[in-house]
C-alpha cells in the first residue's frame, strides 16, 4: 500500500518531466489579408489563372522544441484572387483540377500559382517567417512561358500568424508592381502591339 | 543559520538598491521645413516608421501625439493606409524623394484613393540611439554608467504638393546606470527615446495644425 502511495507522484513527476520535454506543436493558418484591391493599372490581357494543389498543402516546420503546420491555402487565395482581378482586365479562375498545360482558347496566357517553400521560425520575442511562391506562365498554345519565383518575407512580434500574413502579402505586393516585367506577359502584349 | 522573519525586512533594506530618476536633455535640432504647408481642417495624416522593427516605437509615438493635438484633422493608422493604397506604402516601398512621388500621385487609382482618404502627408520617422558605457568596479565599490541619446527624425512626404520636406530632428541625452558601495547602491534611470519622440512630435504639431479660427478669417 505504502508503495503504491509513492509511485503515484513519482509517475505524475515523470509525466510532466516528459511532457516539458516533448515538442510542442502548432497550426498556424493566416487569416486573408486586409488590403484593398492593389492600386494599378490592369493590363489589356485576357488571362486564366490557377491554384497548384500544393498550395493547399500544409508546410510542416520542425525545430528541437517546437513543431509549426502552416495552412497557407485560404489566405494566398484571397490574395491573388484580389491581386489578378486587379492587375488584368480579366481573370479567369480556371479549375484547379486543369491539366497543367490546358490553357483555354481565347485566352492570352494562364498563370498557374505554385507553394515553392515557405517556413518559420522564432528568436527571442520575434516571429520570422517566409513564403516562395513560383508563378508558371502559361502560352495560348500550352507551352510553358517562363516560370518567376518570388519571396516574401515577415517579421512580427504578436505570432507566427502575424508574420506569415505579412510574407504572403508582401509577395502578393511584389507581383502586383513587377509583374508587367515579366517576358512572358510582355510576349503575350506583343501580340497586340 | 536559519533564516528567522524577523530578518527579513533588514535584508530587503540592505540588499535594495534605490532607483533615481534623472533628467534627460531634450534638443530640437532640426526644426521641421518652413515649406511645409499647414493642414487643411479635415484633412488626413499618416506616420509611418521608416524601419518597420526599429521605427516602430517612434512611429507609434508620434501618432500619439499628432492625433492628441491635430483635433480638426485625422490621424491614420500605417494599416489603414497601407491597406487602402496597396501594394505602393508597403515596408521599403514609400516614396523617398520627388520623382517617386509624383510618379505615385500620377497613377490615377492613387490619386483618387488620395482624394477619398483626403490624405495630405506622410511623414516618415526614424529612431537612433547609442550608448556610450563608462565604470569600472574597484573592490566592493564601483558603478557602472552610460551616457544615452536617442535622435528621432521626420522627412514629410506632400502629397499635393508631390514632393518630400525635411520633418525636424530631435534629439535626447541622458545618464543611465548604476552605482554601489558593498551592498547599499542606486540605479540611475533617465528615458531618452520618449522625451526624443515627444519634442519631435511637438514641433511636428506647431508645423502642420490647421490655423485657428480666427487667424484664418483674417
Amino acid at each position: 500500500m505504502l508503495a503504491r502511495r509513492k509511485i503515484k507522484p513519482f509517475l505524475l513527476v515523470m509525466m510532466i518531466a516528459i511532457g516539458s520535454c516533448a515538442t510542442r506543436q502548432e497550426i498556424i493558418e493566416p487569416q486573408p489579408p486586409s488590403f484593398a484591391p492593389p492600386l494599378v493599372e490592369p493590363l489589356a490581357l485576357r488571362i486564366g489563372y490557377a491554384f497548384d494543389p500544393s498550395i493547399d498543402q500544409e508546410v510542416v516546420v520542425t525545430t528541437d522544441d517546437e513543431r509549426y503546420d502552416l495552412r497557407l491555402g485560404p489566405a494566398t487565395r484571397t490574395a491573388f484572387e484580389r491581386v489578378w482581378g486587379a492587375v488584368f482586365v480579366e481573370a479567369i479562375d480556371l479549375a484547379e483540377a486543369a491539366p497543367a498545360h490546358e490553357s483555354p482558347a481565347g485566352l492570352d496566357g494562364t498563370i498557374r500559382l505554385r507553394l515553392a517553400a515557405a517556413g518559420l521560425r522564432r528568436e527571442l520575442d520575434r516571429y520570422y517567417g517566409f513564403t516562395v511562391f513560383e508563378l508558371i506562365f502559361l502560352n495560348p498554345d500550352g507551352s510553358q512561358g517562363g516560370v518567376w519565383p518570388v519571396r516574401g518575407d515577415g517579421v512580427a512580434a504578436a505570432s507566427g500568424q502575424d508574420s506569415l500574413e505579412l510574407a504572403i502579402r508582401a509577395v502578393a505586393a511584389t507581383v502586383a508592381t513587377d509583374l508587367d516585367r515579366q517576358p512572358a506577359l510582355r510576349r503575350w502584349r506583343e501580340r497586340y502591339d | 543559520m536559519t533564516l528567522r522573519l524577523g530578518m527579513v525586512p533588514w535584508l530587503l533594506v540592505m540588499a535594495a538598491c534605490i532607483p533615481v530618476p534623472t533628467p534627460s536633455v531634450v534638443t530640437l535640432e532640426e526644426p521641421p521645413s518652413a515649406e511645409l504647408a499647414r493642414l487643411a481642417a479635415g484633412e488626413a495624416i499618416v506616420v509611418l516608421p521608416n524601419r518597420e522593427r526599429e521605427s516602430q516605437y517612434v512611429a507609434d509615438c508620434v501618432r500619439e501625439k499628432l492625433a492628441e493635438k491635430l483635433t480638426q484633422n485625422r490621424v491614420l493608422t500605417a494599416d489603414e493606409v497601407r491597406d487602402a493604397l496597396f501594394p505602393w506604402l508597403e515596408p521599403n516601398r514609400t516614396p523617398r524623394d520627388d520623382a517617386m512621388v509624383q510618379a505615385l500621385v500620377a497613377r490615377p487609382a492613387v490619386a483618387q484613393a488620395l482624394q477619398d482618404l483626403r490624405l495630405r502627408y506622410l511623414v516618415v520617422v526614424d529612431l537612433t540611439s547609442t550608448d556610450d558605457t563608462v565604470g569600472a568596479e574597484v573592490l566592493a565599490a564601483g558603478g557602472g554608467f552610460s551616457k544615452v541619446s536617442a535622435r528621432a527624425t521626420a522627412e514629410v512626404v506632400d502629397l499635393e504638393a508631390a514632393c518630400c520636406r525635411p520633418g525636424g530632428a530631435a534629439s535626447a541625452t541622458g545618464l543611465q546606470g548604476y552605482a554601489h558601495v558593498m551592498i547599499y547602491g542606486f540605479i540611475l534611470l533617465s528615458a531618452v527615446e520618449g522625451p526624443a519622440c515627444d519634442r519631435l512630435g511637438a514641433a511636428l504639431v506647431q508645423s502642420l495644425e490647421p490655423p485657428a479660427v480666427g487667424r484664418a478669417a483674417r
